[in-house]
């Protein structure tokens, strides 16, 4: 049978019945129930003819399962489009908590810092005071803070190991958890440009950001000075929360716009050349072409 | 279009021999990746979450290692033995890896395939859930360990590597044998003009 033969209809052969069952168009996806079922002079293949496109589609043929792939794309990309929803909000979730927690534990370890340079500097008599002695925030914890060693102890604090230390292993954690988020973002817009990569996958960071800041401005600035780790929030979350903010806005920007080139060096790495078509689509929505070396 | 027609009924059929076939390769083909990647990455997350059992076992004996030469025999080699246990473990998984990565490539690329695809984010996230839930006190025994016995420890983390990357080197010609017989009895079973179908 060929072409011609089956874009015209067959002239030899009578229609003897129609078709049963479940059975769709191969071009349009069309069902053919009821399809007058015909044979071709030549070759005596059974076919139906579409009633929408006209298209012929032989009864008996292999393989059978395109249509159902066909079905199975739109399932796929739904599928796809889901979970970049739920990628993108836990981007926000997982970047918004480690900016907060990494700038209070800094501060909390700052605190503990400025404590200790207090009890230094106090001499036997202070340190036996009752007033002291019981924790309360005392005119004492003032003077210290408005004096010179007082100021020093707050330089010292900010940039001391031991706040920088949880704040970067926290930070850390979190690049560690928002990397694969970031990545699958950048590759599921690998179709945008970089900068239009960039700027989708930062602003759940910035809307994170923004609630981080929210909460900083609501909370923070209410509470009144009275222990060492509210005097290390009033000096330092601004900017270990700037600092982190920084960092997070990006690593997502800069991760999500070399997403696709990241996946396509790994892609290259561990696949064999002609594996590579499998995941061709990594080098082809970017207009070039699948390597061969 | 081919029509096959059967010689005895004739009844016809659109046949396409490649288009037939191409589900099937398609399936094949992502069937084999698979399995290489799952033991890929299973063998490199293996090797990771060993390598960090071996620097808990190194912090947490940091006393013994930074005075190995004064120990008694018994404990050194209690020591030793718990080493090597793990050391041996982490280097048969990331050699496993290393195999079954990228086969199209060299086996140091393979290697830092295992290494850094499979091994450092396990242990990189581990390590840091650690140190974040231990807090000061363990991240103080970390710098204890690094300042007394630093270089013991570099020595017996670099070991690890070193030793995957010879087992690796080692199986490799095993490996390729054992694939290529694999590789031409799936040929001659699933050849029609094969001289082994044949004979069968």
């Amino acid at each position: 049978m060929n072409t011609e033969q089956s874009t015209t209809p067959p002239n030899a052969a009578a229609p003897r019945e129609t078709l049963q069952g479940d059975r769709l168009c191969m071009q349009c996806l069309h069902p053919l129930v009821g399809r007058t079922i015909e044979r071709d002079a030549g070759t005596g293949l059974l076919y139906v003819r579409c009633g929408e496109c006209g298209t012929a589609s032989a009864l008996f043929e292999y393989p059978t399962a395109t249509p159902w792939l066909n079905r199975a794309k739109s399932v796929i990309a739904s599928t796809l489009a889901i979970t970049a929803i739920v990628a993108l909000l836990a981007l926000g979730g997982v970047t918004g908590g480690f900016m907060g927690g990494a700038s209070s534990e800094a501060c909390d370890a700052a605190g503990v810092e400025l404590s200790l340079a207090f009890r230094s500097s106090l001499d036997e008599q202070a340190k036996a005071d009752p007033q002291i002695q019981s924790g309360y925030w005392t005119a004492t914890h003032d003077q210290w803070l408005a004096s010179p060693a007082g100021q020093d102890a707050l330089l010292n604090a900010r940039f001391g190991v031991t706040a920088l230390v949880p704040f970067a292993l926290i930070t850390a954690l979190g690049t560690a958890i928002a990397a694969p988020l970031a990545l699958f973002i950048g590759i599921a817009l690998t179709r945008q440009g970089p900068l239009r990569r960039a700027v989708y996958a930062a602003l759940p960071v910035v809307l994170a950001a923004i609630v981080v800041w929210s909460m900083y401005y609501a909370l923070g600035s209410r509470v009144a000075m009275s222990s060492w780790t509210h005097v290390a929030f009033d000096h330092y979350l601004a900017g270990f929360t700037a600092l982190s903010t920084a960092w997070f806005l990006a690593f997502v920007a800069a991760t999500a716009a070399l997403a696709p080139s990241i996946a396509a060096f790994i892609a290259r790495t561990i696949l064999p050349p002609r594996d590579r078509r499998l995941v061709a689509w990594l080098w082809e929505w970017r207009g070039k072409t699948v390597p061969r070396d | 279009m081919w029509v096959a027609k059967c010689p005895r009924c004739g009844f016809a059929v659109r046949w396409n021999p490649r288009g037939a076939r191409a589900p099937l390769r398609l399936w094949a083909r992502t069937r084999t990746l698979n399995v290489r990647f799952g033991i890929a990455l299973s063998g490199g997350q293996a090797a990771g979450l060993i390598a960090f059992a071996i620097g808990a076992l190194l912090v947490d004996r940091r006393n013994e290692l930074a005075e190995l030469e004064h120990l008694g025999e018994a404990r050194r080699a209690e020591l030793l033995a718990i080493y090597a246990m793990f050391a041996a473990s982490a280097a048969v998984g990331a050699a496993v890896s290393a195999i079954a990565f990228a086969p199209h490539r060299s086996m140091a690329v393979r290697l830092l395939c295992a290494w850094l695809l499979g091994a450092a984010p396990v242990t990189i996230a581990v390590s840091l859930f650690a140190l974040l839930v231990g807090g000061r006190s363990s991240r103080g025994e970390v710098v204890e360990a690094l300042q007394h016995g630093g270089v013991r420890m570099a020595l017996a983390c670099a070991a690890v590597p070193l030793a995957s990357a010879l087992l690796a080197y080692a199986m490799a010609p095993l490996q390729s044998r054992l694939t290529r017989f694999a590789a031409r009895r799936f040929r001659r079973t699933q050849n029609f003009h094969s001289a082994g179908i044949q004979h069968a």
